[in-house]
């Protein structure tokens, strides 16, 4: 069973369709996409790293780690039926705001991005867009089956098999739908998460 | 509204992109406006972007693993859509249901209506501005009532709970306690949502007169349910044509007047209480007996024809139209969806308003974008 | 509607062969057949009954005066199109499929025209009802069907650059479960065979015969 797991920065788009297509024109959506060039993650050079290096950064990355993980800001990006049970997470019953997790509007000002639904082939132009908008340091948590592989629907041929075949996933969450209570343990092990790759967050 | 002559001032008609992500689109909706300063001079709905194929995929499946589709499609008033699904097989199969089976049938649906209006009292308040607030208050309220769906049927949204031929399984034993518990919550919120946006000021002032449509444009675009009843239309299936045991209750349909924002909330208010009236009723007669019938086999082999089955879902009309030739699976399952048809109609409702109050017209609509692109 | 389910009859859902004649005067009468055939004389309809309603078969060619008839006859009264869709039956053609409504009558029926395989075109009806108009631009996205006189036929639910097939005909086949997945489930293959024989062994696992005939059933197998 070792399979590798696809990394990060060589995610391959879907495989080709078996008879090409003729070419199309581009929509505004793709062009758009196209043009934004995705960040890279540059090994931080702030000064805290440069001054006695080794020394400060230790303390320094714990620091933020902790500050970034106990504060993590989520995209409201409820696509589908997830969508709700993300909704009744934040609600006062299952409450993520004692985790500091207050869902935001935009993405120019958000941490985290939950991809909560099934991302068809329309929308995923706009999925990649929103999330080449959210400034580093960003995580990704696909929560349900269908972001996850495609869930129920994987068979259909306008489906995405899955959010990771365009955006790099952090955390995947089961369950149609997850329960509030898978959630927030997604959160959880994304706060581990970040705490354990502080090192390599960067700035 | 201006007093600079045209000569002075260059406008242009400017086109005013919403969604596919935004906080006020429900789902990922896009809608391209042509506004002229605030005035909407033309929309344009883009959908699709929750197409997934349920159509194409139940073909290839049983008609009993197509059941879990519906739940995804209408995935607020999820019994409703199975109810439909499994009724419509069992006229063409020619199953009958037993009694007990058809009460659980009734309460459940009817719950859910309450928790399906619930949602869109949260949403449509976060819409005219009120954040948080009614949104709160729906929904602990309506998490009190999806504990009872979650002790009956296992799961939170998903339930899957109803076959063709009755229900999966028996209710548990305090079934009818915990029934009047729920009815307890679902007064108390009908209450809460009550005071806080019936008689509010700005609520009235953003729905007012906002989103007109008359009843002659209504019936012709193919509108159905609180979006029908609020232009003064009084039509509900489960008067007119009454299926599962709806008949033997006795319960009102609210109508509205003019058709706008406002009515349409009226409406969906009214039809909360309604519910809870039938779920009364329900539980005073629910009786005891087999869940099946007798003769169930193990496999479902529908006889070849063609049936349309119809609910009235808290959104309107949804339907299934089945295709068989036979067999295991369907040969055609076209979903007819509630919202589809409603949104048709958002044309009529935003043109001439401000942009604002598209947002309101599109939070009436209350849809559900997965049931639009199934 | 319960009076319409009286005689049952197995539906015409594959070809309906031309001059049914016969049968069509077997159709029990007191139907909204009746009232079709006297709003609309010059149509040949062919009746048959489905589960729920009466389904009338007619050509493509008279679609737009028997749609007009059945919204603005007074004895039809049909106002409310509840869905149009197709049913394809690959060679043989495509079935367009119209649920009517009257709400002053209070009856409905399902009007369906066949349009041969070659030649995917068929009237609009836009200009009866409103409400067909994404009705018909998703069965045209979705099967391939020219519906024309529609003032706007783009898709509607498809990506715009994804339409070069159709996805509801029956000669499209389910998309592929795609590269790491069928690896992966390949790989755990062997681990759920092994899981699965060790259950047995244990006893803990019960064994559904699927073929075998249910014991309920007589004929059936």
């Amino acid at each position: 069973m070792a399979v590798e797991k696809p990394d990060r920065e060589t995610a391959t788009p879907p495989p080709a369709e078996q008879q090409a297509p003729p070419p199309r024109e581009k929509t505004g959506l793709e062009r758009e996409a196209e043009r934004l060039v995705p960040v890279e993650v540059i090994p931080a050079k702030a000064l805290y790293k440069q001054v006695l290096p080794g020394v400060l950064q230790v303390p320094a990355d714990y620091i933020l780690a902790m500050v970034r993980k106990y504060s993590m800001w989520p995209m409201t990006f409820g696509l589908a039926c997830c969508g709700i049970e993300m909704i009744a997470t934040y609600m006062s019953h299952h409450d993520l705001d004692r985790f500091g997790i207050v869902p935001w509007a935009s993405p120019r000002q958000s941490d985290v991005m939950i991809v909560a639904g099934t991302v068809t082939k329309k929308m995923a132009p706009a999925v990649k867009l929103l999330y080449e908008q959210m400034p580093n340091p960003k995580w990704v948590i696909s929560m349900g089956a269908c972001a996850t592989n495609g869930g129920p629907y994987t068979r259909y041929d306008r489906v995405l098999q899955g959010v990771d075949k365009i955006i790099p996933v952090d955390v995947y969450v089961p369950g149609c739908p997850p329960r509030p209570e898978a959630l927030m343990d997604g959160f959880l092990a994304l706060r581990n998460k970040i705490m354990e790759e502080r090192s390599r967050i960067g700035a | 509204m201006t007093t600079l002559h045209q000569h002075e001032l260059e406008t242009i008609d400017v086109n005013v992109n919403m969604g596919p992500q935004h906080p006020s689109t429900h789902g990922v909706f896009r809608m391209v406006l042509t506004v002229d300063g605030e005035k909407i001079e033309d929309v344009t709905p883009h959908i699709g972007y929750m197409h997934r194929g349920a159509e194409k995929l139940s073909e290839n499946m049983d008609y009993r693993q197509g059941l879990g589709y519906h739940d995804r499609t209408e995935y607020l008033a999820q019994f409703h859509a199975e109810l439909c699904y499994v009724e419509a097989i069992e006229k063409l199969a020619g199953i009958q249901v037993p009694e007990r089976s058809q009460y659980i049938r009734v309460i459940l649906s009817e719950l859910n209506r309450i928790t399906s209006h619930l949602m869109f009292m949260g949403a449509f308040g976060v819409d005219s501005g009120i954040f948080g607030t009614t949104f709160t208050y729906a929904f602990r309220e309506r998490e009190a009532v999806q504990d009872l769906f979650e002790e009956i049927t296992g799961d939170r949204l998903m339930y899957a709970y109803f076959r063709p031929g009755g229900v999966a399984w028996d209710v548990p034993e305090n079934f009818v306690e915990r029934v009047h518990d729920c009815l307890g919550h679902a007064r108390q919120a009908i209450k809460d949502v009550d005071d806080l946006l019936t008689q509010n000021e700005m609520f009235i002032a953003r729905t007012r007169n906002v989103g007109v449509i008359s009843q002659e444009d209504a019936i012709d675009w193919g509108l159905t349910g609180p979006m029908l009843r609020a232009t003064g239309f009084k039509w509900d299936l489960r008067k007119e044509e009454p299926y599962c045991i709806y008949d033997r209750f006795d319960f009102d349909v609210p109508v509205g007047e003019q058709g706008d924002c406002y009515d349409r909330y009226r409406v969906r208010l009214e039809e909360m209480r309604q519910s809870v009236r039938i779920v009364e009723q329900a539980v005073k007669e629910f009786p005891e007996g087999p869940i099946l019938p007798e003769k169930m086999s193990r496999r479902l082999r529908v006889p070849a024809g063609e049936v349309y089955g119809r609910v009235e879902a808290p959104r309107g009309e949804y339907g299934v139209y089945i295709v068989s030739q036979g067999g295991e699976k369907p040969y055609r399952l076209k979903i007819r969806a509630s919202c589809f048809s409603n949104l048709m109609a958002l044309r009529d409702m935003t043109v001439g308003g401000y942009v604002a109050d598209a947002v309101m017209v599109l939070g009436s609509t209350d849809i559900v974008l997965c049931e639009v692109d199934r | 509607m319960s009076e319409q389910e009286k005689t049952p009859k197995p539906d015409t859902g594959g070809t309906p062969a031309p001059g049914k004649g016969a049968e069509a005067s077997a159709f029990p009468s007191g139907t909204i057949y009746d009232v079709f055939k006297e709003a609309l004389p010059g149509v040949a309809f062919e009746p048959a009954q489905g589960a729920s309603e009466v389904i009338l078969h007619f050509p493509v060619s008279d679609l737009t005066k028997v749609c007009r008839a059945a919204k603005d006859d007074p004895r039809l009264d049909m106002k409310f199109l509840r869905f149009l869709t197709a049913v394809d039956y690959m060679d043989e053609g495509m079935d367009l499929v119209y649920q009517l409504w009257s709400y002053t009558r209070k009856h409905g029926v399902t009007l369906k025209t066949r349009i041969p395989a070659d030649n995917l075109r068929a009237p609009t009806v836009t200009n009866v009802w409103r409400g067909a108009d994404w009705h018909e631009r998703e069965a045209a996205e979705m099967f391939g069907i020219t519906f024309e006189g529609h003032p706007n036929l783009v898709p509607l639910l498809l990506p715009e650059d994804m339409t070069d097939h159709h996805p509801l005909r029956k000669d499209v086949p389910l998309a592929p479960i795609e590269e790491w997945q069928a690896e992966r489930l390949e790989s755990s293959a062997g681990v759920i065979e092994e899981v699965v024989e060790e259950l047995q062994r244990r006893g803990r696992l019960a064994t559904v015969d699927t073929e075998a005939p249910d014991a309920a059933e007589g004929e059936e197998a």
